[in-house]
């Protein structure tokens, strides 16, 4: 099985211009430029654009923030931001959020290691251009001292299904807070999980190197989906007729309904994920399921239907029909 | 397991609660946790701006100077506050309080991953620069020294 999607996160900052909860928005512009003039005298220039929520719209930011390029946090406030967001949607550097510089790169497949390779260059070339501020013994300086040291996240969206309906999630919470790692909900910190989709990271970034989190959370991530296998297809064998009917019923309505909610459409597409992954359901893929998953997310399909957003029916009305027209 | 709040129904939910670093765990039944509102998103209002609070160190909490950050201007009492510095200074200005934060945090206060412009670790770095006054000692025949930092760097190798 796949994992959904990894991501490594790596936090900098400047070394004499306060964290951007106390900094001026004169400072903040003056960051935003700083970073975009160090990346555009880069080899990178030409794949890299750059978003100001000054300028920008706040669906377009929304879902943005949907498909993860930008956080939560980053829409809210005053404070001039920006996004420097790679073509193919792999890099997103976000400035101004709760530190200047967080370099986000996205992941394919079952490592992460590649992904930090791209982090670790964008931070080469930044670091040659900018005062990054560092300490001695504490390393990277970070607004919030829980990123500390490496400044660095590295985590994956996981499907969990069979062992959220076995009720051992909170043993899964358990062992991961053991290994120095957190689970959370799909959207990240303070979020609940939707349709069984949990995000795994590691929780400290201080007095380990950057190898050693990817390792740690690479093995975590290769267990935790041994676990749900195993479980899996325990409940599979003890529960056929039940869970063959729940995926395919599942399939039929998010494939002939007329509206669909957010919600729903996760808890939808994690059933029919689970019935792909068990043989049940074959005419649609995985990716093409979550592709869709994530181009119905609320701001999203409003912005792709040209809809002002705010009318949850109309929106229920297209993610609806994007479903129709694209899983059938 | 019955619910250990009614103790009428069986237990369904573990609630487990970390809140200021101390760890509760709760076996409750489906009512029993509704009407303690579990399932609503827990992180407002529980004072989590002031989660640090109590990671200082107590004489950190009590000093009668309030000492400023010469950068940010942010106080030794609003970092103890909000257990976030203002700016990068801030780690050296109140480097007393953040030592002993970030140890509890991170269960440690020494960095050793990258270093910015260096290939390799700061642990890898570290060992070089000790292997480097391992050599000085030997040479200067300071023995003692040199004992001692060879012990520093098994240790570091150890680890790594």
């Amino acid at each position: 099985m796949q994992y959904t999607s990894g991501r490594v996160r790596l936090a900098r900052n400047l070394k004499s211009i306060p964290f951007p909860s106390r900094m001026t928005k004169d400072a903040a512009q003056n960051v935003i430029d700083k970073v975009w003039e160090a990346l555009s005298a880069s080899a990178l220039k030409d794949t890299l654009k750059i978003i100001k929520s000054e300028e920008c719209d706040k669906v377009t930011l929304m879902s943005l923030s949907e498909k993860h390029l930008l956080s939560p946090d980053f829409l809210k406030g005053t404070l001039p931001r920006a996004a420097i967001i790679s073509e193919d949607e792999k890099i997103s550097i976000m400035i101004n959020e709760e530190d200047h510089i967080r370099i986000q790169v996205f992941a394919e497949g079952n490592s992460l290691d590649e992904a930090y390779d791209t982090a670790d260059k964008i931070d080469n070339l930044l670091a040659e251009k900018l005062d990054i501020a560092f300490h001695e013994k504490f390393g990277y300086l970070t607004s919030c001292p829980t990123n500390a040291g490496t400044g660095m996240r590295a985590s994956f969206m996981l499907h969990l299904p069979a062992l959220t309906m076995s009720n051992s999630i909170s043993s899964v919470l358990t062992w991961a807070n053991k290994l120095g790692l957190a689970v959370r909900g799909v959207y990240g910190e303070g979020s609940k999980a939707r349709g069984a989709f949990y995000q795994l990271s590691n929780q400290i970034t201080l007095g380990v190197t950057e190898k050693e989190i990817l390792q740690r959370v690479n093995l975590a991530a290769e267990e935790l989906i041994k676990k749900e296998e195993m479980v899996r297809n325990t409940l599979f064998e003890n529960n056929r007729v039940k869970i063959t009917d729940r995926t395919m019923r599942a399939y039929g309505i998010l494939t002939s309904a007329y509206t669909i909610s957010s919600d729903e459409a996760f808890s939808l597409s994690s059933d029919v994920l689970l019935g792909i992954s068990l043989g049940i359901i074959d005419n649609v893929t995985p990716k093409k399921l979550l592709d869709a998953l994530f181009a119905t997310m609320p701001a999203t399909i409003s912005a792709a239907a040209s809809l002002d957003g705010t009318d949850p029916i109309s929106r229920d009305i297209a993610r609806a029909q994007y479903f129709r027209e694209n899983l059938k | 397991m019955m619910c250990e709040k009614c103790g009428i129904n069986p237990a369904a939910v573990t609630l487990t609660q970390v809140i200021n670093g101390k760890k509760t765990v709760k076996k409750l039944c489906v009512s029993c946790a509704q009407e303690n509102n579990i399932y609503k998103d827990l992180n407002m209002d529980l004072g989590f701006s002031n989660l640090f609070s109590s990671f200082f160190n107590e004489g950190e909490q009590s000093r009668s100077v309030d000492e400023k950050c010469p950068l940010c201007e942010m106080t030794r009492s609003e970092l103890i506050k909000t257990g976030k510095g203002g700016c990068a200074l801030c780690y050296t200005t109140f480097e007393a309080a953040m030592t002993p934060l970030l140890k509890k945090i991170h269960l440690t206060n020494t960095h050793t991953g990258k270093v910015p412009g260096k290939p390799g670790s700061a642990s890898e770095n570290k060992i070089d620069l000790l292997k480097a006054q391992l050599k000085e000692a030997i040479e200067k025949e300071e023995y003692e020294k040199a004992a001692r930092l060879r012990d520093e760097i098994k240790e570091m190798e150890g680890r790594m």
